[in-house]
This record gives structure tokens, sequence and C-alpha cells, in this order.
């Protein structure tokens, strides 16, 4: 047997990784070879001496020293859930224009089917806003609202309570525009007229009707409701086909956009919608004819524009930098016109 | 099951103990060698160093139970700082490296997967944790310094069987490539068999073995130069 070979077991013994036969081999060498025994002696010696190294403890708990960074780092994870959700949403903008166009066609086509009339507005709301605009919409997570957008959580409270289950969302209080509007819709015959008002969006055919948020649209809209012929049928429909319809397209429903169709509401109940900035140190809030801009953390407000034409204003998105915004605008005779907001720029 | 092993492993060297004092070779001093090997390495388990997390508390924890992932760092933390004060020769560094190590065990529960060891997962986190100290940090710490810290914050063991002087023993270490005494520690202050010292670093078997195989060599080379007055450090 070679020295070299008889080095490995030797090792291995140290580590008791020696079964009896090689145990056997490496002893009977070392009987015959003085320099292996000798090596294995001082070898046996540390390997002993490295097993009583003392087992060190920490003079403090680790634990206890770390534990304020722990709750740091849950908080962290908290507040990232939800802006990761918030953001989902937002790139929502730019990619989802597509299926959100096809849902309108969905819609348009369903609704058109029908020809009863509806004695409930709440309907109309999820179908007229879900077909209003098909630019800005995008999917929305419902409970997401509840955080991000006073408005729609209003609107989505509303679908819940008169809805038959189409839609799962915890109650809220039923605020006082959501109110008015269902009111107001009761009365027969004017339901569509009214509750289209009430929402100001262009119901349906968004390119060939449109509305506006302040109260002189009105019957500008009223006229544009009149010229679409299948948009006054579409506003009859009852309530029980509208929820079937919503339950179907389920997906596309949910798509939409908190910003996308709020601002009657908006003007109405002066909840509106909180277009944040990609790094969320402001946001742009659509009032009417204004565009404001806020700090997020003090909620003042920072600038306005005031926008040349009239109709419909609808935020479009922000860039990445948070340096500017995309809002579009639709006028009374369905032309939608983009305009980019610079921040850092005093005219838009 | 834990204290099974262990006395299965007594067993086991007690036999190989008497099959060598019954072996027909007459040489007493490599006898007197290995049976104070053996039962030293007896005495290593009577210490009580096997420790093994209950996998229902590992399973709360990574079930988002922070009252058990707390419980489970509480249980793990002397491991972790043992590994990290015998790579990093410190005893500053060695608690940085074992909160770095379980702020990210915390961060990272749920990324470990039943089909490895715990023990050998918390390992490999504070091992990458200490060898990325060690490589950014040249080795500043006097003699002096190192053997302050030792005798303040350690249980020192005065243990009259050891040869080789403690200090001694922790300052030829610290000679060591990183990877060899990495190994090292893993074997001596953890009791990680070679499977479970490859698992951890993510190394091949015979890597392991050549590592810890010449580590024992150079230690032995650096302390036998040690206690011939050879230079230090």
């Amino acid at each position: 047997m070679i020295c070299t070979e008889v080095g490995e077991l030797m090792q291995r013994q140290l580590d008791y990784d020696l079964n009896e036969q090689e145990l056997t081999l490496l002893m009977n060498h070392l009987t015959e070879c003085d320099a292996c025994k000798d090596l294995f002696e001082k070898l046996t010696l540390l390997s002993g001496s490295l097993e009583q190294l003392p087992r060190v403890t920490p003079s403090v708990s680790i634990v206890d020293s770390i534990l304020p960074e722990l709750d740091a780092i849950d908080r962290q994870r908290a507040t990232a859930q939800s802006k990761h959700k918030r953001y989902a949403r937002m790139r929502w903008i730019t990619t989802a224009a597509s299926v959100a166009a096809a849902a309108s066609v969905v819609f348009i086509m369903s609704m058109g089917w029908n020809g009863s009339r509806s004695d409930n507005s709440v309907a109309y709301d999820v179908a007229i806003s879900s077909s209003s605009d098909t630019r800005v919409a995008q999917p929305f997570d419902v409970s997401n609202l509840f955080r991000d957008n006073e408005a729609m959580m209003e609107r989505a409270n509303d679908i819940q309570t008169e809805s038959t289950g189409a839609y799962t969302i915890e109650p809220l209080s039923t605020p006082s525009g959501i109110t008015h509007n269902t009111d107001t819709s009761t009365t027969e015959g004017n339901a569509s007229g009214q509750s289209s008002v009430k929402t100001n969006t262009p119901p349906l055919a968004s390119d060939s009707n449109a509305s506006d948020a302040s109260d002189q649209s009105r019957n500008e809209f009223d006229e544009g409701s009149k010229q679409g012929g299948f948009v006054k049928k579409d506003m009859e429909k009852p309530e029980q086909e509208m929820l079937g319809i919503a339950a179907v397209t389920e997906n596309e429903a949910d798509m939409e956009e908190p910003s996308t169709g709020m601002l009657g509401i908006a003007t109405e109940t002066s909840e509106l919608a909180k277009n944040y900035s990609p790094d969320e140190e402001v946001y742009v809030v659509i009032e009417g004819h204004t565009i404001a801009l806020y700090e997020t953390s003090s909620n003042e407000q920072l600038r306005t524009w005031e926008m040349s034409i009239t109709g419909t204003a609808q935020f479009v998105g922000w860039d990445s930098e948070s340096q500017s915004f995309i809002y579009e605008v639709t006028d009374v005779e369905g032309q939608t016109n983009r305009y980019t907001i610079n921040l850092n720029e005093q005219n838009e | 099951m834990i204290c099974f092993i262990v006395v299965e492993s007594i067993n086991e060297k007690l036999y190989y103990l008497t099959k060598i004092i019954s072996n027909k070779n007459n040489d007493n001093s490599y006898k007197a060698a290995t049976f104070k090997h053996i039962t030293s390495s007896i005495r290593l388990h009577e210490r009580g160093s096997f420790h093994v997390v209950e996998p229902s508390l590992i399973k709360s924890a990574q079930s988002g139970d922070r009252e058990a992932l707390v419980t489970l760092l509480r249980e793990i933390e002397n491991h972790v700082y043992r590994t990290a004060y015998y790579i990093l020769n410190n005893e500053q560094d060695a608690l940085d490296a074992s909160q770095e190590a379980l702020i990210r065990i915390y961060t990272k529960i749920d990324t470990y997967e039943e089909k490895a060891q715990f023990k050998t997962w918390v390992q490999r986190i504070v091992t990458n944790i200490c060898i990325d100290k060690f490589r950014r940090s040249k080795p500043t710490v006097s003699i002096e310094e190192h053997e302050l810290v030792f005798q303040e914050k350690s249980n020192v063991e005065h243990d009259v069987l050891a040869a080789f002087a403690m200090d001694d023993i922790r300052q030829a270490i610290e000679q060591l490539p990183e990877h060899h005494r990495t190994v090292v520690v893993l074997r001596y202050l953890q009791d990680f068999s070679y499977n479970e010292i490859a698992a951890s670093l993510d190394l091949p078997l015979n890597t392991v073995k050549s590592y810890l195989f010449r580590a024992r060599q150079q230690l032995q080379q650096l302390l036998q130069d040690y206690q011939k007055g050879g230079v230090r450090g």
C-alpha cells in the first residue's frame, strides 16, 4: 500500500468515514510505516483540537437586535404590495386598449339586441362606462379601488347593491351622487337621457356621441343621443339582462379604468379620480374644464390648466419619468384629441 | 431520533475502539492516539451540538406566521453566529454577518424547499454572506485585538487534552483560503457530514473532501510551525 493512498484513509478516518475493512487496512499500514504513523498522530491531535473549539455564542441576542428592522421589512412589504398593484394598473393604460375595444364591441352588440325599458340606471353605468372610451380602459382588481379611487369605489358599491351577485364587492355607504342618480333614473321615460347626463359619458358609440362635464353640455348631449338611434335603444335595457351580460363578459367589465367616464360623477359628487404619477409624488385630477395637479403628500393643488375646448376629458397616462402626462378630449363632434402636459413647461 | 443517532454513533466508535485495542498490533503510541481521538469524538457528541429545527415550525414560518418565524430565527441564531465567528474571526463582523443572514432568512423563508435540509440551507446563507464580507475586507485584525475579543466574549473552554492552544488554532484557521476555512468551520463547528457541507456550499462531494483534507494538512503544518516558535500570522 502506498502512503499517498493511506493519506486519504487517514483523512477519512478523522471524519469517521471508514468502514471496518478500510480501517484495518489503515491500521496495518500504520504499524509498518513510521512516517504515516507520525502524520496520523498529528492529524488526530489536530482534529481532536478542532472538535473542541469553543461553541461561541453571541454576546447579545441577534434576533432582538434585528426586530426593528424586521418590522420595517414588514411595513415595506405591505406598501410595496399596494404600490405594485397600482403600477400594474398604470401599465395597462398602454397595453389594454385593444382588449378594451373588443370588450366595447361585445357590449354594444349585446345591448343592441334588447329593446325593453330599464328602470335602473346603475346597469347603464356599468355598460356605458365600459364602452364609453376604448383607449383608456384598463383592468382593475375591484379591491384595489377601495384604496385607490374613491369615485370608483362608489360606483363599484352601487353595482353591488343593485346587482344580483354578478360582482362581489365589499359594501360601502352609498354616496349621495349615486343615490341621486338612481332616483332620477327611476322617473319613467327620462331614464336614458338623465342617467346619461349624470354620468356624462359619451354613450356607447364613443366616436359619434360625446357629452360634456359641464351642465351646459346637457342639451348638446341630448342632441347627440337622438342622432345615434341605437344608442337610445341601448339605454332601455332591463337591469337583469345587463347583469347577465356583465357576468358573461366579466373580465371585460372589470377592465374598466376608474378615471374613464368618471367625469360626470366627479363634478356632481366631487369624488374625483386621482391619477398618480409613477413616482407618486403628484396626481392629476380632471375636474370639468380644469386639469389640476396635486402634491400627494399634502394634497395641495400645485397647478391648474384650463382646457381650451369643450368636451369630455379623460386622463390617459403618465410618462415613466413623472414629468409629463397625456389626456384626451372628446368634443361634441366625437373628435378626440390628445394633449400632453409637461410639468416643466408653463403652458400645455 | 437525534439521541438515537448519537447513541448509535457512539456505539460505532466503541466498536472500533475495541477492534483497535484487540488488534494484534502492539504499537502502544498509535493505540493511545487513536483512543484519544475516538474518546474526544464521543465527547463531542455528548456536547449536544445536534439540533434539528422542528419541521412544523418551519412550515408555520413559511405560511406567514411571524411569531413562528421569529422563534425559528432564535433557534438558529447561535449556529449562524458560530459559523460567522469562525470564518470572520472577529466578533463585530460576526454579529454583522449574523444579522444580515437572519434578515435574509426572514425575507427568503418562502424560498426554502423541503428537499434540502434546513440547517444546510441556513449555513449556505450565512457562509455566502461571510465569504462576501471576507472578500470585501482584507483581514486587518491584529493578534492582540483578536485575542482580546476572544477572551472577552467567548466561552473559552480550557481543555487539558487539547494539544494546541485554541488561539493558535483560530490563528491558523484564519490563514486558510476562504473555501478551506468554510469547509473546516462546517465540519468542526456545525458537525456537518461531507454531504451536508457539499449541499451547503454547492460544491461537489470530492471537492469538499479535498478542501477539508488539504485544510487539515495546512493547519497541521501551521500549528507545528507555531509550536516550534515560528512566526505567527
